[in-house]
C-alpha cells in the first residue's frame, strides 16, 4: 500500500521574496524580482540583468566578510564550508522547519532525509583553482574544495542540520530539483522515509550567470520589466536567477499523527528523456509530453483533472514552444488547463527551478490562485490552443501540474492537488 | 639571511589579508618583514592565533599560561590550525610544515616552536629524546634496587619507556615462591618512574621552574586495571601521555603492554614537584584543568584548602 505525500513546510530565499509571504504577495501582483545586476558587465548585446538576491552580501571570495539578513546567524565552523548558494538553503531550510514545525530530534532523524541539487559553485571552483595554478595548492583554503563542488549542498546541510536519513543530490541540469522532488516523492510513498527535504539552491553571480552567454541562451534586453518574457512573440532567451527554495514532503500519517499543516498533496509525478540533443530541446517536446503523460498515470488524474501548468518556460525561442506543443498534445481532445511560467518574474534558477516553481504552485493551490504569465506584450501565436494567463482570472486551481526541462533533454512533471 | 623589504603591492595585499587582524599585529607583520625585527614573531603569531579564537575582553594570549592547549583550552580545531598556519606562513614569509605543526598541542609549545624558528636552531617539538640506563639513573631519584626503567623516550607530552624483569629482583622470592610474578604495585611503580622522568625532563622546560629537589610524589590514581601478570623475563613497555600540567601537579593517562598485549591501564595518575615539604603539611590536592575549553577561566589549585582544617599528611610513597 503506497504512502499519500503531503508538502508541510516551504523555505524561501529568492528574488521575488526571502519568505513564505514576500513570495506569495509578489506571485499574487506578478512582482517582478529582475534587476540591473552590476555584477554582469554593462555592455550593450550583453546580458545586464538578473533575479538578484536581495540582503545578502557573499560577493566576497572571504566568507569572514558575508553579511546575511538580520536573524540569520551561522556559525564560523559551519560558514567556512559554504558557497553563496548554501548559505541561502541554510536560511531556507531554517524558514522550512519553523514553517513544518519539526524540533531538531525530528530534523536530525534516520526517516528524514534530504533530495538536494545544485551545480555547484562556478565561482569558488574559478577562485580555488585560480588560486592553485597561480600561488600553488598549499595557498588554497583547506574547505574551499568541499565548499564549491556538486554535492556541497547536500554534504552541508547534512552536517549543519544533523541529517540522518537519505541525503543525496541528482544532477539532471535543470530538472535537477523536480527530479529530487520525483525522489523524495517515491522514498516516502515507498515507506522508506517518513520525511524529505527537497531543496534546490544555486549561486547568483558573475560566475553562475555570465557563462550562459556563451551558449547564446541569455536575454540581451536591458530593461528588466521587458524580460525574461516567456511566451511572448520577441522573447530572446532567460535571465539568470539563484538563491534557494525547500519543500518539505511528509508521508499522511506522519503529518497527522503530528498535527501538522498541509499545504498540498503531491499525487504523483512522471520522467522522460528526449534522446536529443546536449542542449536543445526536441521541438515537437516529445520527451516532455512523455512525462507529463506519465505523471497524470501516476498520479491516478486525467487530463481533464488539471486546472493549471507551472510551466517550465524559460524565455528562448525554441524551449517555450516546444513545451507549447506538448501540452497542445497531451491535452489534445480535453480541456486544455491555463499555463503560466513564473520565470518571468524569478528568472530561470538553474537547478534551483524544480522546486522553487513546485513550491510556487504549492502557494498558489492553497491560496487558490494562478500566478499570471508576466511580460507578455504579444503572445506568441504558435501558443494558440494553449490558454497562457496573461491576466488574473478568478478560478481556483484544485489540481496542478509543475514542468521542469533540462540540457540534455530531461524531463519531469509533477502533479499537486490543494488539500483541503 | 638575505630578504627583500615590501614592495607596495605585497603590503597592499598582506594589509588585505590580515584586515582583521588588530593594527598592531598588521605593524608586527610589517616590522618583520621589513626589518627582520626577531620580537615581532611572537606578536605577529599570537595576533593571528586571536582572530580565529573568542577571548574575553582585555584577555590577550600573551598573558595565558604555556600549558594552554589549543585544542581543548581555546576551541582551535585542526582545521582551524590549518587556517592559522596558512595565515601565518602568509604573514612570515616562511613554510611551516605538517610535522612541526601537528606537534604544537599548547601556547607553551607555539612560543618554543617561535623561538627555535627565529633563532635558527632545529625545532625541539617533533622530535624525540632518549634516555638510556646510565642517564636516568642521573636524572631520578629512583635507584637500583627500585629503579624499573632501562630505557626511556619523551616525544612532547608522551614518555615511553622499557624494563625487562631479569628475574633476580629480590621480590620474585616472595610473591610467589612457587611462581614468581611481577607485583601489580611494581608495575605501577614502573609507570609512576617513567612518569617521573617526564616531570623532570620536561617540567622544568615547560614552566620555566626549577626542582632543585629531583623528588616528586605520588598523589593519586583515578582509575588503574590490570588485565594479565608478567613474569620474569618479560619485557614491559610503558607509555603515558600528560593530560594536564598546572604546578605543582601533573596528571597522565597510560598503558602498559608486553609482548603487544595489554598489561595494565591508569588513568589520572596524578604526581607533585616543586616545594615537597609545603605539599606534605597541606594534604592531597585535587588536580584542576588549566582552564576549560570554553575559555572560561581558570580554576585555582586548592592546594591546602584552609577550610578542611589541618590534614594527615600525604603518605611518602615517593615515585
Amino acid at each position: 500500500m503506497k504512502k499519500r505525500v503531503v508538502i508541510t513546510g516551504l523555505g524561501f530565499i529568492t528574488s521575488i521574496g526571502n519568505s513564505r509571504d514576500e513570495v506569495l504577495d509578489s506571485l499574487r501582483h506578478a512582482r517582478s524580482g529582475i534587476e540591473i545586476f552590476p555584477e554582469l558587465p554593462q555592455t550593450p548585446g550583453s546580458p545586464c540583468v538578473a533575479g538578484t538576491i536581495k540582503g545578502f552580501d557573499l560577493s566576497s571570495p572571504a566568507f569572514d566578510d558575508w553579511t546575511l539578513p538580520p536573524g540569520y546567524t551561522i556559525e564560523r565552523t559551519e560558514l567556512r564550508s559554504m558557497c553563496p548558494h548554501v548559505v541561502y538553503a541554510w536560511c531556507a531550510m531554517q524558514q522550512a522547519i519553523a514553517h513544518a514545525r519539526l524540533g531538531p530530534d525530528r530534523v536530525s532523524h534516520p526517516r528524514t532525509g534530504a533530495m538536494c541539487a545544485s551545480g555547484g559553485s562556478m565561482g569558488m571552483i574559478y577562485d580555488n583553482l585560480h588560486t592553485m595554478v597561480t600561488r600553488g595548492v598549499h595557498k588554497c583554503y583547506p574547505l574551499g574544495l568541499p565548499a564549491a563542488i556538486p554535492g556541497t549542498l547536500n554534504s552541508n546541510l547534512a552536517a549543519s542540520f544533523k541529517l540522518k536519513g537519505a541525503v543525496l543530490g541528482f544532477a539532471s541540469a535543470c530538472a535537477s530539483s523536480a527530479h529530487a522532488l520525483g525522489y523524495g516523492f517515491d522514498q516516502i510513498s515507498l515507506d522508506r522515509q517518513d520525511i524529505a527535504f527537497v531543496v534546490g539552491a544555486e549561486d547568483c553571480n558573475l560566475y553562475s550567470i555570465l557563462p550562459f552567454a556563451s551558449v547564446r541562451a541569455l536575454s540581451v534586453v536591458a530593461d528588466p520589466d521587458k524580460t525574461p518574457a516567456p511566451f511572448d512573440v520577441k522573447r530572446d532567451g532567460f535571465v539568470g536567477t539563484g538563491g534557494a527554495a525547500v519543500v518539505v514532503l511528509e508521508s499522511l500519517d506522519s503529518a497527522q499523527a503530528r498535527g501538522a499543516d498541509i499545504i498540498a498533496e503531491v499525487l504523483g509525478w512522471g520522467e522522460a528523456a528526449d534522446g536529443y540533443n546536449i542542449m536543445a530541446p526536441e521541438p515537437e517536446g516529445e520527451g516532455l509530453g512523455r512525462a507529463m503523460a506519465s505523471a497524470l498515470a501516476d498520479a491516478g488524474v486525467i487530463p481533464d483533472d488539471i486546472d493549471y501548468v507551472n510551466a517550465h518556460a524559460t524565455g528562448t525561442g525554441v524551449g517555450d514552444l516546444s513545451e507549447i506543443k506538448a501540452i497542445r498534445r497531451v491535452f489534445n481532445g480535453a480541456r486544455v488547463p491555463y499555463v503560466s511560467s513564473t520565470k518571468a518574474l524569478t528568472g530561470h534558477g538553474l537547478c534551483l527551478a524544480g522546486a522553487m516553481e513546485a513550491a510556487f504552485t504549492a502557494l498558489a493551490l492553497q491560496n487558490r490562485f494562478m500566478p499570471i504569465s508576466a511580460k507578455i506584450a504579444q503572445l506568441d501565436p504558435a501558443c494558440h490552443g494553449v490558454p497562457v494567463l496573461t491576466k488574473p482570472v478568478g478560478e481556483e486551481p484544485v489540481v496542478a501540474m509543475s514542468n521542469s526541462s533540462g540540457f540534455g533533454g530531461a524531463n519531469v512533471s509533477l502533479v499537486l492537488k490543494r488539500w483541503d | 639571511m638575505d630578504f627583500a623589504p615590501l614592495n607596495l603591492d605585497q603590503e597592499t595585499r598582506l594589509r588585505e589579508s590580515f584586515k582583521r587582524c588588530s593594527p598592531e599585529t598588521m605593524d608586527a607583520i610589517l616590522r618583520f618583514r621589513n626589518q627582520r625585527e626577531i620580537s615581532s614573531v611572537i606578536v605577529v603569531v599570537n595576533g593571528v592565533i586571536e582572530r580565529y579564537i573568542k577571548l574575553a575582553p582585555g584577555e590577550t594570549l600573551a598573558c595565558k599560561p604555556g600549558t594552554t592547549r589549543l585544542g581543548e583550552d581555546l576551541g582551535i580545531d585542526s582545521l582551524t590550525m590549518l587556517e592559522i598556519v596558512m595565515a601565518i606562513e602568509e604573514a612570515l614569509d616562511f613554510r611551516i610544515e605538517d610535522s612541526e605543526a601537528r606537534a604544537i598541542r599548547t601556547l607553551g609549545d607555539v612560543r618554543q616552536y617561535v623561538d627555535d624558528r627565529v633563532h635558527n636552531r632545529p625545532v625541539s617539538l617533533a622530535t624525540a629524546e632518549t634516555y638510556e640506563r646510565d642517564r636516568i639513573c642521573l636524572i631520578l631519584p629512583q635507584q637500583p634496587p627500585f629503579l624499573f626503567l632501562d630505557k626511556g623516550e619523551i616525544r612532547g607530552d608522551q614518555v615511553k619507556g622499557t624494563y625487562l624483569f631479569r628475574g633476580d629482583e629480590s621480590f620474585f622470592a616472595g610473591h610467589f615462591r612457587d611462581e614468581p610474578i611481577v607485583p601489580a604495585s611494581i608495575v605501577y611503580e614502573a609507570l609512576g618512574q617513567a612518569g617521573c622522568l617526564w616531570v623532570l625532563e620536561q617540567v622544568p622546560k615547560r614552566l620555566s621552574l626549577s626542582l632543585p629537589a629531583n623528588h616528586v610524589l605520588f598523589v593519586g590514581m583515578d582509575e588503574a586495571r590490570f588485565s594479565r601478570r608478567a613474569k620474569p623475563g618479560d619485557e614491559i613497555t610503558l607509555e603515558l601521555e600528560m593530560t594536564r600540567l598546572r604546578a605543582p601537579l601533573v596528571v597522565f593517562n597510560g598503558r602498559v603492554t608486553v609482548g603487544g598485549q595489554l598489561l595494565a591501564r591508569v588513568e589520572g595518575l596524578t604526581l607533585a614537584f616543586g616545594d615537597i615539604n609545603a605539599h606534605e603539611e597541606s594534604g592531597a590536592a585535587e588536580p584542576v584543568g588549566a582552564s576549560t575549553s570554553n575559555g572560561n577561566g581558570t580554576h585555582p589549585v586548592n592546594v591546602g584548602s584552609p577550610s578542611v582544617g589541618k590534614t594527615a599528611p600525604v603518605p611518602v610513597a615517593s615515585f
